[in-house]
């Protein structure tokens, strides 16, 4: 009888310890995710990094985005720093800009080309008309301009009349920078190729409110599930999942920067011809190589509206998902490759 | 045969003790700090508060009063903010993991810098564009 | 839907046998044919891919490729669906192996976008333009008419019938010479090399602009013993027409690694003893960018990535150093 209970007792005793090494055993293993939250761009920015020393990844990916919200952004009542602001306010074309400022520059007029203007860096009078520039400000004030108003932004306005010359930069008409739909792209390349020149084995990835880049796959070798937001629904409703493990998805809706007056919203998305946000579009969600590309690319979409937005992104190196206003739903020929797990 | 003396009632209670003192360890670690939340004002933290309590919180700067934040059934919200365009008060942290005022420059996270990364089962996806 | 042209009613049964291309498909009643894009209802073949598009874009015409065809500008590419090849590297795939989203877009509403993109002109390309065949010829004849020029952007595997009728509204070609062995065209893409070559001849002697591209595919064609005899042949045609040497990235059902630099030169050192013009694409590779005289090495039109620039071509198409006669369409 007593030894019975001996061996009981030994194995209960073996066990618990057995088990607790074991649970150790598994912590220890197991790819830890650390996360930060921060604002910057006018958005919150999530980074999150599995890596030797994810906090210093996380500070140094933040503080880049801080540095190019400091040069990019167009803000007149904060931002001296302001590359653009320079240029806009130049009294004397060309001016001279650095190599950065250059790349940046060329590459939104080469995609406002190809996207057929559908993208448009030099939107900057009609922004400021709107107010768009200073939407995150505690200060701002609502308010919708007079179509007066509107046309004559419209004719100060587009990427015809900018032109780049080596390290030279020329506007004409009148007409003002403003490239807030490149800049949080550009950002989550550059947080993606710091974090990964920070550390080669970093994974993880960075999302600037809603949009998103991939540090590396999920621990290591899976893919990140990423839902599409429903333009209708709760906050964490979805239509759609997407599967990555490398290159950026880019969202842009008519639910983000918006504000309501007499009942009727206008949101951050112009049309270029118009001058007035598109009504056409409620969502474009493109997937691209590189998050820059895929900031452009879905801001493009929007403008052009599903039908000719599949058809025009694919050459361009996008592939979309987009939701009309009638709640039809367009998709670009490579779309239905990331929608599983491959 | 040597008997080992592990019957004793003295040496079952230790036996017992040890056994807790593991479960409440294991239990211990096994804790993401998911329950309390902190609210950064301009990157400082300035509140901490628990999800278990339902109640009304209201956060203030040296400008005065910024918003409220709701407490309730394990989740919160924010109400009554300050800023122009109130985007900050649509959601709960639970639906989005974070809440964010960007005129007013408030953070409310899940006090843990850890991530859950088992989204994918508890709410389908890792994370969301939009 | 649009009824197809070159094909004719067979047997007893709905069948129709197509003639469009080499192939001349017996279609069956609800099937299509190889190119999956002409398809018989009822006992007649409609095409499919009419006033249907997968894909469209404000393209540098450097990038069809075509670098002695209006260098410098702007061309509206428009692409449909299916090909009547079978290459397992289908750089193209998801809108030639399967039936993409399609847009509702007509010849003149075609012409209409690129009047309003001030286009000059259109190129047919992405998918094969062959088996698009009547709305190629449909939206070519009308643009001439308005003053837009036509590109084709194609595998040349087409009959002699529908091709003297692309002859009269189609300006300028770029074909793709797969490579040069029979053995290769038939096992790989399904077609064949001599029919190629015969439509090569013919195009070249209507005098229509034209320029070749070879997809460099590493085990598949890419011995110079081939090279050597592909740049012969195109010689003996003439060695002024533009050959671009094009490197192979992994896609669809092919995933071998990418062709090496390496390769790409040693190709383009052959091909540029035989022939006057060479160009490497798809490639980071410096050489085989720009265009020089072929008499006095001078440059005449200095390109990076798809931009370029006539820097030494005089207006009458000359060479501004030794005045050599320059094959070029300014």
């Amino acid at each position: 009888m007593t030894l019975k209970r001996n061996t009981w007792l030994l194995i209960l005793m073996a066990s618990i310890v057995f088990s607790f090494l074991f649970f150790l055993l598994l912590t220890n293993n197991r790819v830890e995710y650390i996360g930060k939250v921060d604002i910057a761009l006018g958005t919150r920015v999530k980074v999150v990094v599995s890596a030797d020393h994810p906090e210093r990844v996380i500070n140094a990916i933040l503080r880049e985005f801080h540095r190019i919200e400091d040069k990019f952004t167009v803000n007149e009542k904060k931002n001296d720093k302001s590359v653009i602001s320079r240029i806009n306010q130049s009294d004397t074309y060309p001016v001279v800009i650095d190599e950065e400022t250059a790349f940046v520059i060329e590459r939104s007029l080469g995609l406002a080309q190809g996207t057929n203007g559908a993208f448009d860096p030099a939107l900057g009078n009609l922004i400021k008309l709107w107010g768009f520039d200073r939407i995150s400000d505690a200060d701002f004030e609502p308010d919708v301009p007079t179509q007066e108003e509107i046309d004559r932004a419209v004719r100060l306005s587009g990427y015809e009349h900018v032109s780049v010359e080596g390290n030279k930069i020329t506007l004409e008409n009148g007409v003002a920078l403003d490239l807030g739909g490149i800049v949080k792209g550009y950002a989550i390349d550059r947080g993606v190729e710091i974090g990964r020149e920070m550390d080669t084995d970093a994974t993880g990835y960075i999302d600037a409110g809603g949009d998103i880049g991939i540090i590396g796959p999920k621990f290591g070798g899976d893919f990140w599930s990423v839902a599409v937001r429903d333009p209708e629904g709760e906050p964490d409703d979805y239509v759609e999942k997407v599967f990555l493990e490398k290159g950026a998805v880019v969202t842009s809706g008519d639910y983000e920067r918006t504000f309501e007056i007499d009942g009727k919203r206008y949101h951050h998305i112009l049309n270029p011809k118009t001058g007035r946000p598109v009504r056409k579009t409620k969502s474009s969600t493109v997937i691209a190589p590189n998050a820059m590309d895929a900031d452009v690319l879905s801001t493009a979409g929007f403008v052009l509206g599903g039908e000719f937005a599949s058809i025009m992104l694919p050459p361009l190196g996008g592939q979309g998902y987009f939701i009309g206003e009638d709640g039809k739903v367009k998709t670009t020929a490579g779309w239905h490759f990331f929608t599983e797990r491959r | 045969m040597t008997r080992l003396r592990l019957f004793r009632v003295k040496d079952l209670l230790l036996y017992i003790a040890i056994a807790c003192v593991t479960i409440g360890v294991l239990l211990t670690l096994n804790r993401t700090g998911s329950d309390m939340i902190i609210v950064k004002i301009n990157k400082t933290t300035v509140y901490r508060f628990s999800l278990l309590e339902e109640a009304t919180k209201t956060i203030e700067s040296d400008n005065g009063k910024l918003m409220d934040v709701v407490i309730k059934d394990e989740d919160a919200y924010i109400k009554n903010s300050t800023c122009p365009l109130h985007l900050c008060e649509e959601g709960s942290i639970a639906q989005t993991g974070a809440l964010v005022c960007v005129p007013n420059r408030v953070i409310i996270t899940y006090d843990t810098d850890q991530m859950d990364y088992d989204n994918e089962d508890r709410r389908g996806y890792d994370l969301m564009t939009k | 839907m649009r009824e197809a042209l070159f094909y004719e009613e067979i047997g007893e049964a709905d069948d129709v046998q197509c003639h469009l291309c080499p192939h001349h498909c017996i279609v069956k009643e609800g099937d299509a044919g190889l190119c999956k894009v002409r398809k018989n209802e009822g006992g007649v073949l409609y095409s499919l891919a009419y006033g249907k598009i997968s894909s469209l874009a404000n393209d540098p015409i450097e990038k069809k490729p075509l670098y002695h065809f209006h260098p410098g500008t702007k061309i509206l590419s428009v692409g449909s669906w299916g090909c009547n090849f079978t290459c397992p590297w289908c750089q193209n795939w998801e809108i030639v192996t399967q039936k993409p989203p399609l847009q509702k877009v007509t010849p003149d509403r075609l012409i209409d976008i690129a009047i309003d993109r001030e286009m000059d002109g259109i190129a047919y390309t992405y998918n094969e333009p062959i088996v698009s065949f009547e709305f190629v010829l449909d939206t070519s004849r009308m643009s001439n008419a308005d003053g837009i020029y036509n590109v084709m952007v194609t595998n040349g595997y087409i009959e002699e019938a529908p091709l003297k009728l692309l002859l009269q509204t189609i300006q300028a070609m770029n074909i793709d010479l797969k490579g040069f062995s029979s053995s290769f065209y038939k096992k790989r893409c399904s077609g064949e090399l001599e029919v190629v070559k015969k439509n090569i001849e013919t195009i070249y002697n209507e005098g229509l602009h034209l320029e070749l591209t070879t997809l460099v595919i590493p085990g598949e064609n890419d011995t110079e013993k081939e090279m050597e005899e592909e740049t012969k042949w195109i010689a003996s045609l003439s060695p002024e027409i533009p050959l671009h040497l094009s490197a192979y990235h992994p896609a669809h059902r092919f995933q071998k690694p990418p062709t090496s630099d390496e390769k790409m030169m040693a190709l383009y050192k052959i091909a540029k003893k035989n022939l006057d013009y060479v160009y490497i694409g798809n490639t980071m590779v410096d050489e085989g960018r720009n265009t020089y005289c072929p008499n006095c090495s001078n440059l005449l039109i200095e390109r990076s990535g798809f931009s370029a620039k006539v820097v030494g071509i005089t207006e009458d198409k000359k060479c501004e150093k030794c005045r050599e006669d320059i094959k070029v369409k300014l």
